[in-house]
């Protein structure tokens, strides 16, 4: 007698299920958005706990490495001041080019603060505290205050949005090295791992290269850092050079970033 | 009911938990799965089938609210992974630390291929293998909590 009871219970547990699942797939938009702006006070005391006590872990591990560290610090500082120069001058040659040929070129880029809460468990996408309300649009870079490549938002919320983070696996965009203008693709490759491939065979590319966006592939704006090579694979079978790339951006550290809001305007 | 409230409050904090302090707490660009360990603990620590299910429905349900997938995407693999263990568990005569180091390998491989091949069957994505990082360090973390909640456990039942 019982046993059909529970049969019909199962049953109806079952379809009430479906029927979850399908109006949540129905509203699935308005269903996150309120699932995290219900869950955002803690999502943002957990996110802020965690940068801190992984920064004092980083801290601890590092510290026998400090001192080669601030070696190399003074001597990439001492490249950034001939860089910097570089830079001015340039800079100066622009302004007086600009004045000469009166173009209205002077448009910095339209930057909004927003908060990182949560980074998807299982690819490499990040969710963040401002969505549609606040102007934000799918395409749109985001960017360190350094000028650091992050991502690019994906899905756009009311209140919230998910950003896939460079890294994510499957983004491809191009990308030229500092020095040598060597121009490849940028592949991401899943857990915050990068790689820059199609780098011609005939071009040799060094360790610690810089590399930068460039607006080939209109995916992001010319210019951003993106990180630096790490190592370079080059195989006789292959037809073309790949290096694994170090990204400059460590989500552990990140709290805040900026998102270029007119980029795609 | 309390059963089903105390699961509900454990699997949404520990979701929450999961993307946004453990989230800084990247090895070799991998994180913990914290709602695949716990599923795990309730699989082989609850007798009831039902109750490890609505583990199963909640971890899912949870996993699919921070992920781009449709909805029922995670859901249906935590389902068919809590279905997997429950089996798979009879053929061990105790759960000691080895045994539950070995169920945890399977989950994690099982998790890893059924998320893959769905990903590949409905966004057409590349396959991929799991990464060794991802392996150890949830084989790591997950012996840790599962020699913690065994103290906690044997602790209790003393008082």
């Amino acid at each position: 007698m019982i046993k059909p009871r529970l049969e019909k219970k199962q049953i109806a547990f079952f379809l009430a299920i479906i029927f979850l699942i399908l109006i949540l797939n129905f509203y699935s938009s308005q269903a996150r958005n309120f699932f995290y702006f219900l869950s955002q006070p803690f999502q943002k005391i957990f996110w802020q706990s965690g940068s801190k006590l992984s920064s004092f872990f980083d801290f601890i591990l590092e510290r026998r490495n400090l001192k080669r560290e601030n070696e190399i610090l003074k001597i990439q500082n001492q490249k950034l001041q001939v860089l910097a120069w570089k830079a001015k001058v340039l800079e100066e040659e622009n302004q007086e080019l600009k004045k000469a040929l009166d173009l209205k070129l002077e448009k910095d880029f339209k930057l909004l603060l927003v908060k990182v809460i949560a980074k998807d468990p299982n690819q490499d996408e990040i969710l963040i505290d401002r969505g549609k309300k606040d102007g934000i649009k799918p395409g749109q870079s985001l960017i360190l205050a350094q000028k650091v490549l992050v991502g690019k938002i994906e899905k756009v919320y009311p209140n919230f949005s998910k950003a896939s983070l460079i890294s994510k696996r499957g983004l491809v965009f191009d990308a030229k090295t500092l020095n040598q203008e060597i121009k490849g693709v940028i592949k991401g490759q899943g857990n915050l791992s990068l790689i820059f491939d199609l780098i011609p065979r005939d071009k040799k590319i060094e360790k610690g290269e810089i590399l930068f966006t460039i607006p080939l592939s209109k995916i992001f704006p010319e210019g951003l850092l993106i990180g630096e090579i790490k190592k370079v694979k080059k195989s006789d079978l292959e037809p073309f050079q790949q290096a694994e790339v170090l990204p400059y951006f460590d989500l552990d550290q990140i709290e805040n970033l900026f998102i270029i809001t007119d980029f795609y305007d | 009911m309390i059963k089903f409230l105390i699961l509900l409050l454990a699997f949404y904090f520990l979701a929450i938990f999961q993307v946004s302090f453990f989230s800084h707490f990247e090895i070799g660009g991998t994180l913990a799965n914290l709602l695949l360990i716990l599923l795990l603990i309730l699989v082989l620590f609850e007798k009831k089938r039902d109750l490890a299910l609505t583990g199963a429905f909640l971890a899912g349900l949870f996993f699919d609210f921070f992920s781009e997938t449709f909805f029922g995407f995670y859901l249906l693999i935590f389902l068919i992974l809590a279905l997997f263990l429950r089996k798979i568990h009879q053929f061990f005569y105790q759960i000691d630390f080895l045994n539950f180091e070995i169920l945890l390998f399977l989950a994690i491989i099982f998790f890893h291929f059924l998320s893959v091949l769905m990903g590949v069957i409905v966004y057409q994505i590349e396959f991929f293998w799991p990464s060794p990082w991802l392996i150890s360090y949830n084989l790591t973390l997950g012996g840790i909590i599962f020699l913690g909640s065994k103290y906690v456990l044997s602790t209790l039942k003393r008082i």
